[in-house]
């Protein structure tokens, strides 16, 4: 990597990051477990305004999911005239397709931040301790009586991965629930489908991923997972996971979201789609991709 | 792109924004071999190494200087077999009473793995004896093993420092602090060994009972061995500081700095022992500085830069032929190792050897009294000329067999 990427990295990022993460264990009584926790919980609360509108763009493109299955059916021989019908109604219902990415890609570089910040502080080898000491302020004597920090949290060792394996259950249990809990209803069975495997795969591959990396990560993975799935039940319910709304503990997962451009969901008598749009495709769907009203019917023995 | 999107419901959109960084951190956390910076020491024409390669070599400096094929006479390896390791190490290897004790970071080079010591014939390289640091995952070994009275003592990772029989390994006590010791032990020659422990504290213990006398907290992580002499212990701390102890006044437990004791700033860690020779100090820190100290008083006599604003030194300076030789890395990634030789009235630079290809040479330099032997973390051993830094031979250990040494 050339070396003013990695000076505008050190600079502008990684440094303010550890210092204040050193910063933040003295204030947390000397406990990094504690200082992950609250750290997870800062950058989640400075986050909830990108948060809420990536909800409310994700909950804006279910309700969309039938319109743009429609949109599919009339003009799949002409993708230009599809790709053009597509970006007008995400214009008309004032969304980004991109805006559930925005969350994803400003956490990337706090991972890798934090990541850093949580093997250098520790100073498992010499390597890192002396690294450390180039990335610490000169100006800020406390935080260098503070390193190198104490790894020991509950049974953990946080420079290390789980030995016991709950934290990477826990990750991928949480994951799970979020992404069930955030998971648009598909409009066509491969959509569906594919859902269906990104709702285990991202899961499984975290959960073995945070088999292999410092715990001390994985916690944040954790919390933050779990921040996710309150923020997310508060604006849209339990979403796909049907056995919370089915037992009636939790919130209905049909739309929750009123008022405001972003929020209008699409009219299912467009004029342009007249005519093309059934009554199914418009009703709210359950996580397998079928009508909420069909299963109902079912269950009453219709 | 704007059909791929439409079907790439947010789910999906999402399990690639995750899916990147996660393979980019993943590749990084199984990367976690840690190679050692290895080391080198010197007696009766002999060089001993241990490091990157995780073998414990012994060199016949002149049949090296002839480039004879390895291995000459008096030379070994250990293990002998060249698919077994020993293990990495960040500290030279011992020379006492027959013996090579090796300080292994990490048995075998596996991660997470326990440190060792190892006991080894200095004649045939035949082991006499190995003492594994009682099984844990912070129990590796950094810091150098030090001999004396018939006690070995060694400092480890799970925060003991272990007294081991010298001739047997057996384990006769072991003193805890609160943090990791990557530093060596320093003995008085009057039963007590001075312990430094990342936990900001040197400890003064008995060196029969391994009992603690007294304890002496200073701001910061203490990664290396205190120095005595005369009553005075030395010791260079994470607060930026070079603390000069009066043992006396330390047991009492007297406030610092009670008289005869002192402080030395630098604003940057120190980490490495200092050098004491003819009443001066000679210490560098990690900030690239090399500073020349009254011992009694702690007056700067001089002070001098090594290498570029990117400089660390690590490592205890060595003195031959009036040039102090020190050791740092250098570079923004720290990869270029470098060999600084300074007047040691001055402190002027006289001359710098810079390994190629890059390595960075962290450890202390060894000395025969005219030539200063340095290894690198790329697993060359170089000789050096004291007095001009001329290169008088290289080794490559990172080779086997009969190419060991060559290429």
């Amino acid at each position: 990597m050339p070396d003013f990427v990695t000076d505008i990295w050190n600079t502008v990022f990684f440094n303010p990051m550890l210092n204040g993460l050193v910063v933040l264990y003295g204030l947390s009584f000397n406990d990094l477990g504690v200082t992950i926790g609250v750290f997870t919980i800062i950058i989640r609360v400075l986050m909830l305004p990108l948060t809420l509108r990536q909800l409310h763009s994700t909950k804006a493109m279910s309700l969309m999911q039938p319109k743009l299955a429609a949109m599919q059916k009339r003009y799949a021989g002409d993708k230009q005239k599809l790709a053009a019908e597509q970006m007008r109604l995400y214009k008309e219902a004032g969304i980004n397709p991109l805006g559930c990415l925005g969350p994803m890609v400003i956490q990337f570089p706090i991972w890798i931040g934090l990541y850093q910040s949580i093997l250098l502080a520790l100073a498992s080898t010499p390597e890192s301790l002396i690294s450390l000491s180039k990335h610490l302020y000169s100006w800020l004597p406390q935080v260098h009586e503070l390193v190198p920090l104490n790894s020991q949290f509950l049974w953990l060792d946080l420079g290390q991965p789980d030995p016991v394996y709950a934290i990477p259950i826990l990750v991928a249990g949480s994951m799970w629930v979020q992404q069930k809990m955030s998971t648009t209803p598909g409009g066509d069975e491969r959509q569906v489908q594919m859902n269906q495997t990104m709702q285990y795969t991202m899961p499984l591959m975290f959960g073995f991923m945070t088999l292999q990396f410092a715990s001390g990560l994985a916690i944040y993975w954790f919390i933050s997972n779990v921040i996710s799935i309150v923020i997310q039940y508060f604006v849209t319910g339990w979403g796909s996971l049907t056995w919370f709304t089915r037992f009636g503990s939790g919130r209905n997962p049909g739309p929750a979201i009123t008022g405001g451009p972003d929020n209008q969901p699409p009219d299912a008598s467009d004029a342009a789609l007249e005519g093309t749009v059934d009554e199914a495709s418009t009703q709210p769907r359950t996580g397998n991709g079928k009508p909420r009203n069909q299963r109902k019917d079912r269950r009453r023995g219709r | 792109m704007i059909r791929s999107l439409s079907i790439g419901d947010p789910v999906r959109l999402r399990g690639l924004g995750l899916l990147l960084p996660t393979l980019l951190l993943t590749a990084t956390a199984c990367s976690q071999f840690v190679p050692g910076w290895g080391g080198a020491a010197v007696a009766s024409g002999t060089v001993f190494t241990v490091g990157g390669n995780q073998k414990v070599l012994a060199l016949n400096a002149s049949a090296r200087a002839k480039g004879e094929i390895f291995p000459a006479q008096g030379e070994w390896q250990y293990p002998v077999e060249n698919d077994r390791k020993a293990g990495t190490s960040f500290t030279p290897p011992v020379v006492s009473g027959g013996m090579v004790y090796a300080p292994i970071h990490q048995l075998g080079g596996n991660p997470g793995g326990p440190g060792a010591v190892l006991a080894l014939d200095a004649g045939n390289g035949s082991l006499r004896w190995r003492f594994d640091i009682p099984s844990g995952p912070s129990a590796q070994i950094v810091g150098p093993v030090v001999v004396a009275g018939g006690i070995a003592y060694i400092g480890a990772s799970d925060h003991f420092v272990y007294a081991l029989d010298a001739n047997t390994g057996a384990n006769k006590w072991q003193f805890r602090t609160n943090n990791k010791i990557w530093a060596g032990v320093a003995l008085d020659g009057a039963g007590t060994a001075y312990i430094a422990s990342l936990d900001h504290r040197v400890y003064a213990v008995d060196v029969t009972t391994g009992k603690e006398k007294w304890r002496h907290e200073t701001g910061g992580a203490i990664a290396s061995a205190p120095l005595f002499d005369n009553g005075r212990l030395y010791v260079g701390s994470a607060d930026g500081f070079l603390y000069a102890l009066d043992v006396s006044a330390r047991s009492q437990k007297v406030e610092f700095p009670a008289r005869g004791e002192w402080r030395y700033a630098t604003g940057s860690w120190f980490w490495a022992t200092p050098l004491l020779d003819s009443g001066t100090l000679y210490a560098g820190a990690v900030n690239g500085e090399v500073t020349a100290l009254d011992a009694v008083t702690g007056k700067e006599q001089w002070r001098s830069r090594v290498g570029s604003i990117d400089a660390v030194v690590s490592s205890t300076p060595v003195l031959a032929l009036g040039i102090l030789g020190i050791s740092a890395r250098d570079g923004k990634d720290g990869a270029d190792g470098k060999v600084f030789g300074l007047d040691v009235k001055t402190g002027q630079e006289r001359w710098r050897y810079s390994t190629d290809p890059k390595g960075p040479v962290n450890s202390a330099l060894a000395s025969d009294g005219s030539v200063f032997y340095a290894y690198s973390m790329n697993q060359r051993l170089v000789a050096l000329e004291a007095n001009n830094g001329t290169s008088r031979w290289v080794c490559r250990t990172d080779q086997t067999g009969d190419k060991l040494c060559k290429g």
